[in-house]
């Protein structure tokens, strides 16, 4: 994610239509069942997949986002975002909390960009 | 209505994928009359004040999390109203931050919208295991307690119901917890928001925001179920990147969900069956 080249300001006023998506499926997935009470149930085998999503979904986005740098898969101390983020992601896991693993993987960041 | 057997089952499952379970768990560990177990409550009112009370603790969690999503929304360059409107429709900080990384690259809208719905797929397990215990209530009602679905009001209900089935007013408590929170939240979000336009560029808070999805990651791995889900989402959608409107990411999120059902066979044969 870099400051030159964001291209959230190509969405125009399809970004409102984006959040008004993200705020209907959301609540689809919320509400869905507790609607429908009584009616409907999901078999223990869905909710054992479902619960893998988040940790999939997460990885997808997180993992692609530090691994790569100019567009190629970039494993080296050079990437610097990297090692910030396995960092952070070290301190999160030990830590157990979210505001300390962000302020560790910022400092990170820039100690290594200042450094290295 | 019943909260035995198949219901107790899939409460299980979605405590064992909830963050926030394991503040709830640790929380009535330390103060065992607060949460999970409880005296009765003789009107609505009682039971919203109930609610209230029983997630003041959690709120240290929210606070620093809706300061870092609005930080972070605002740093990827949404406007103030975008960026308010955004916490406050779609009340979900996880998907939220998650979205960020692909509105910055442009990602199409679809793939957008549709990362924030699986990545919200644990609200349908939520959804699903307190459904029971609301459905005699009217529309309005399921309506309202539908949106105020959390991590920590969920898990927060479900200690107080298992040991109380019959629990009454429990919408009032649900509700009351659930207030509570989005309203922490939404303050604290527009807190950020308003703090993350004073922040120069150079500090490149915008890499807060994948910190932030690596921070949320971590509770979700636990088990080497949880585990193989995430290698190989990342590992596909790394892989996959290549792909044309980010469905690199749509396809390691699906290969994540088989890996981890795969998994849980390899290392776990039976053993959920026999529990």
């Amino acid at each position: 994610m870099n400051p030159e080249t964001n291209h959230l300001h190509e969405y125009g006023w399809t970004l409102w239509l984006i959040i008004f998506g993200m705020a209907a499926v959301t609540i689809l997935n919320r509400a869905g069942f507790i609607l429908l009470s009584g009616r409907f149930s999901l078999p223990p085998k869905v909710q054992r997949a479902l619960k893998y999503a988040p940790a999939a979904a997460l990885a997808a986005i997180a993992l692609p986002d530090i691994f790569t740098s100019h567009g190629h898969i970039d494993v080296s101390l050079e990437n610097t975002r990297l090692i910030a983020g396995l960092f952070g992601f070290s301190i999160a896991v030990l830590a157990r909390s979210t505001l300390p693993s962000i302020i560790g993987g910022m400092l990170a960041l820039h100690a290594l960009q200042h450094w290295l | 209505m019943s909260a035995e057997g198949r219901d107790e089952d899939a409460a299980a499952a979605a405590l064992e994928a909830d963050p926030a379970a394991d503040e709830v768990e640790r929380e009535s560990r330390e103060h065992p009359q607060s949460s999970a177990t409880g005296r009765q409550y003789a009107s609505g009112r009682e039971g919203f004040f109930g609610g209230m009370r029983a997630v003041v603790p959690f709120l240290f969690g929210t606070i620093p999390f809706g300061l870092v999503t609005g930080i972070a929304t605002k740093a990827a360059g949404l406007s103030a109203a975008a960026a308010v409107a955004m916490t406050t429709m779609v009340f979900a900080g996880t998907a939220q931050i998650a979205s960020l990384p692909l509105l910055v690259s442009g990602a199409p809208g679809f793939v957008v919208v549709l990362t924030a719905f699986i990545i919200n797929l644990r609200f349908v397990i939520y959804s699903a295991t307190a459904a029971p215990y609301f459905a005699t209530l009217p529309m309005r009602w399921k309506m309202v307690l539908g949106y105020f679905m959390t991590d920590t009001g969920f898990a927060l209900f479900l200690r107080r119901v298992a040991g109380q089935p019959e629990m009454a007013f429990r919408e009032y408590y649900f509700l009351g917890s659930g207030m509570t929170v989005a309203t922490v939240w939404l303050i604290t979000a527009a807190v950020g928001v308003l703090a993350g336009a004073k922040v120069p560029p150079e500090w490149q808070l915008e890499f807060a925001a994948t910190l932030g999805i690596l921070a949320l990651l971590a509770p979700f791995v636990r088990s080497k179920p949880d585990f193989a889900a995430a290698a190989t989402g990342g590992a596909v959608a790394l892989l996959a990147s290549g792909l044309p409107m980010k469905l690199g990411l749509v396809a390691g999120a699906i290969a994540g969900i088989c890996a981890g059902v795969a998994a849980e066979r390899v290392f776990a044969p039976r053993a959920r069956e026999a529990a």
